[in-house]
């Protein structure tokens, strides 16, 4: 199995050389971090229903569609992306594609817990470590061959994350910066001052478990001219404007099993609401003045998610 | 008939990525089999080429999301499409509760009379279910 380490890569590189390797029919590994921050949709995100593109435009967030599950994310160089490309004839590939989300996470799983974190797998394809989420992963038929991709997130813009996403008020977003920040946790403060490049190497250790030795490959010719057309459709205007899965009311994935749920229309305005799964979340009562310009948590048991 | 706790209905025709096709003069239906929805898994969206475009066989004509998965769509025909189910479209799961009834994907008009020559019977189906089985094992 060939492996490119490639260390920083532009934000568009972060995306297109694992499109490039399965639309050549080439197995591979990638790990990687975008230099600059941008906004990834997944294949079947709605654009117009997910993202507020002005502020994206103001920002200067630039936008792609991969071509894997999932949803929306924002991605910057502090999160290690791990790519691994298989063809689909590749014994490795079971039947029900998700069932080997439990093999290719195991190296991220192992990084975890070698930091003193109880991480384990969250079907199908959530890291969590007590119930809250450390590592983002889908995967797709892409080409004749399969992608799975995930990260490690070392720390993570939540304020940017919630203004990136189009939402219906402006305490739902509130709502939503403060459920990731209590149910996402980001690998930073636990390294105990180790550096990304070891991090890289206990992941190449990792993958070398379970697909033998790993040949350290560079980028060349044909995978980078595979990827600059690739960066060309996922980030067309046309690509970007498909139309994707709708929702009646707003309803963002936080983690596996954990939604924050807008209120129906008619029975309470301005009320988001936590379901974990499919029941409502114990509680944030939230006291907003009439003015908005200030917001106050009041109390932190109840059965209902309440903001008035 | 019934492979292990999948069930094959005997008078459709198959390929072997899972489709089932009921074919009746110039038009046919197009599903995913038993065994197909539950390799599959939990469906959340389904996206169809739209009516009037033109499928190919053995080429993409959609794709389907489950968990944290998305795969392609192969045509098992060449044909057009007539009609998607829009009760799967806004209830893509349906596919999972009766996939040889009310979860049918796809009505389409049939490019030849010989579109039926590459699929399977049952029970040749039934043996591809059984080699697959066999090969996860």
């Amino acid at each position: 199995m060939d492996i490119y380490n490639l260390g920083m890569v532009s934000w568009w590189e972060s995306q297109c050389y694992y499109h490039a390797l399965a639309y050549l029919g080439r197995e591979g590994i990638i790990l990687c971090r975008p230099a600059e921050p941008y906004v990834c949709l997944g294949l079947h995100d709605d654009l117009k229903q997910e993202i507020d593109q002005e502020f994206c435009c103001d920002q200067g967030l630039p936008l792609l569609r991969r071509e894997t599950a999932g949803g929306v994310v924002y991605l910057d160089s502090r999160q290690i992306f791990y790519q691994v490309v298989l063809r689909r004839d590749n014994p490795h590939l079971p039947m029900k594609r998700d069932k080997l989300f439990a093999t290719i996470l195991q190296p991220a799983i192992d990084i975890y817990r070698s930091f003193g974190l109880a991480a384990n797998l969250a079907l199908p394809a959530d890291i969590q470590v007590d119930g809250r989420k450390c590592s983002g992963n889908a995967a797709g038929d892409i080409g004749q061959a399969v992608a799975y991709v995930g990260n490690l997130i070392i720390a993570f813009d939540f304020e940017l994350m919630s203004r990136v996403l189009k939402v219906p008020t402006p305490t739902y977003r509130r709502c939503f910066c403060k459920a990731m920040q209590d149910n996402i946790l980001v690998l930073a403060d636990k390294m105990n001052g180790a550096d990304i490049g070891v991090v890289e190497s206990e992941l190449i250790s990792g993958f070398a478990r379970i697909f033998g030795e790993l040949d350290e490959r560079s980028l060349d010719d044909g995978l980078k001219d595979m990827a600059a057309s690739i960066r060309d459709r996922l980030t067309s205007y046309e690509w970007l404007s498909m139309p994707g899965r709708r929702s009646r009311i707003r309803r963002i994935k936080i983690v596996e099993g954990l939604y924050l749920q807008e209120a129906e229309p008619g029975i309470r305005t301005n009320v988001p609401t936590l379901i974990r799964d499919g029941k409502i979340e114990d509680v944030h009562i939230i006291e907003e003045s009439r003015s908005n310009s200030a917001l106050h948590e009041v109390a932190g048991t109840s059965s209902v998610s309440t903001i008035f | 008939m019934q492979i292990e706790n999948w069930q094959v209905q005997e008078d459709l025709k198959y390929d072997n990525n899972n489709f089932w096709v009921e074919i009746e003069g110039q038009h046919a239906l197009i599903g995913l089999s038993d065994y197909g929805q539950w390799v599959i898994g939990d469906i959340l969206y389904l996206d169809l080429a739209p009516e009037g475009a033109t499928i190919v066989r053995g080429e993409k004509f959609g794709s389907v999301e489950s968990g944290k998965w998305v795969g392609n769509l192969i045509a098992p025909v060449n044909g057009r499409v007539l009609e998607c189910n829009p009760l799967v479209v806004s209830e893509p799961r349906q596919i999972q509760v009766d996939p040889y009834g009310t979860g049918w994907i796809m009505k389409i008009e049939l490019a030849s009379d010989g579109e039926s020559g590459s699929l399977l019977d049952h029970m040749a189906y039934a043996e591809f279910i059984k080699e697959q089985i066999k090969n996860a094992a």
